[in-house]
């Protein structure tokens, strides 16, 4: 019967090739080029860097991640975060100084589903006249 | 020849100035004088640092950055001034805050704040102010606000029709924008839907949410907000 207070850590000196999975706690500060399936929390460290997918029930990101994240619970993105891919919860947190690239579909208020497509691209309007164009900056063009 | 400098009225900036001057390089001594002898045990008192720090933080007068609505020139002004003129344009620039609350059918410009209050609407005609708070109809004319324009829950408006540098949308307000539109900061507590890009930073409130596309260097979401977005956020400096 695994300990519901042990947390496996994968150090930053360590490099998977391959997908995790556990149910308990998750830390990784080293590299994992696969997926992480994880019932329990997460923690992406600082140094962490992961080529793959995460499935995790809530997860702070501190370190590079090049996938989609789904999370039943929360993403907790902190100011040194560089997420490449999609993000699906029911919260989230991010912090200034991210960077992400990506789609996120995240309603705290509505059902999130963790399958849930992500938001599908707002429709490109027919390109604006020059008048149109310069909305929101014409009035300082002369700065 | 002395340097020293003999003031019967000290006025707000002197003593801002004098703060200044001690705290980078300590109290004046004559040269003669013997250094002061510490006791052993004695440490200054924080107090003498603290009231500097808070004399040099609230002395210093405000400076207001302001948009010239008859030329389009930008300067500062520093603290309060009776009549406002434009240095490029030598025009006298109107001051004052309005509220509007009934049916407006004339163009307003000042430098100061306009409200679009819940009763008003506008029918035709120019609003341009600094910051211009809308919760009432527009029917027609343009809104142009040379900084922040907040978007509350009754207001009524043709998005194409407004102009700003920062976006606010108001709790409980929705407020959808066609195109791509160009902001500095936006902040969003209420729903923000579109395509944007922000040269500033965006914040989704608790409670607020941002849907469509962003494009910006900072993004802030306080746990509760709702993101559902194509997200380009590139901190400068980053690839």
């Amino acid at each position: 019967m695994p300990n519901e207070n042990s947390q496996t850590i994968i150090s930053s000196d360590v490099q998977i090739t391959g997908t995790i999975k556990s149910t308990g706690p998750v830390r990784i500060d080293g590299k994992l080029e696969g997926d992480l399936v994880c019932a329990a929390d997460a923690v992406i460290g600082r140094s962490a860097v992961i080529k793959g997918g995460l499935q995790v029930n809530s997860v702070v990101i501190e370190g590079t991640i090049q996938g989609n994240i789904t999370a039943k619970d929360k993403i907790d993105m902190k100011s040194t975060a560089k997420v490449h891919g999609d993000i699906s919860a029911k919260r989230l947190a991010v912090e200034d100084g991210v960077t992400f690239i990506g789609r996120s579909e995240v309603n705290p208020t509505g059902s999130a589903s963790a399958s849930a497509p992500a938001a599908a691209p707002v429709s490109e309007t027919p390109p604006a006249s020059p008048a149109q164009d310069n909305k929101g900056g014409g009035l300082f063009g002369r700065r | 020849m002395s340097a020293l400098r003999k003031s019967t009225e000290v006025d707000s900036l002197s003593l801002v100035r004098a703060v200044r001057h001690a705290r980078t390089t300590g109290p004046d001594t004559p040269p003669s004088a013997p250094p002061p002898e510490k006791p052993p045990d004695s440490t200054p008192p924080p107090e003498s640092k603290e009231r500097a720090a808070r004399i040099g933080r609230t002395a210093l007068p405000p400076k207001n950055e302001i948009f010239c609505y008859e030329c389009g020139y930008s300067f500062q002004a520093t603290g309060r001034v009776h009549a406002l003129l434009c240095p490029k344009c030598k025009k006298t620039l109107d001051q004052a805050d309005y509220t509007i609350d009934a049916e407006c059918a004339e163009s307003v410009r000042t430098t100061g704040n306009i409200r679009l209050a819940a009763g008003g609407v506008l029918k035709s005609g120019a609003l341009i102010a600094r910051d211009i708070v809308l919760a009432g109809r527009i029917e027609g004319g343009t809104v142009k606000a040379t900084r922040r324009i907040e978007i509350e829950p009754a207001a009524v408006y043709d998005p194409d029709l407004l102009a700003a540098q920062d976006l606010t949308v108001a709790a409980g307000a929705e407020c959808r924008f066609k195109g791509k539109r160009l902001f500095r900061h936006i902040d969003v507590r209420g729903v923000l839907d579109g395509h944007f890009a922000a040269s500033g930073g965006v914040t989704v409130h608790a409670g607020g949410h941002l849907k469509g596309r962003l494009q910006g260097p900072h993004l802030v979401v306080e746990e509760g907000g709702g993101l559902t977005a194509e997200l380009e956020i590139t901190p400068p400096g980053t690839k």
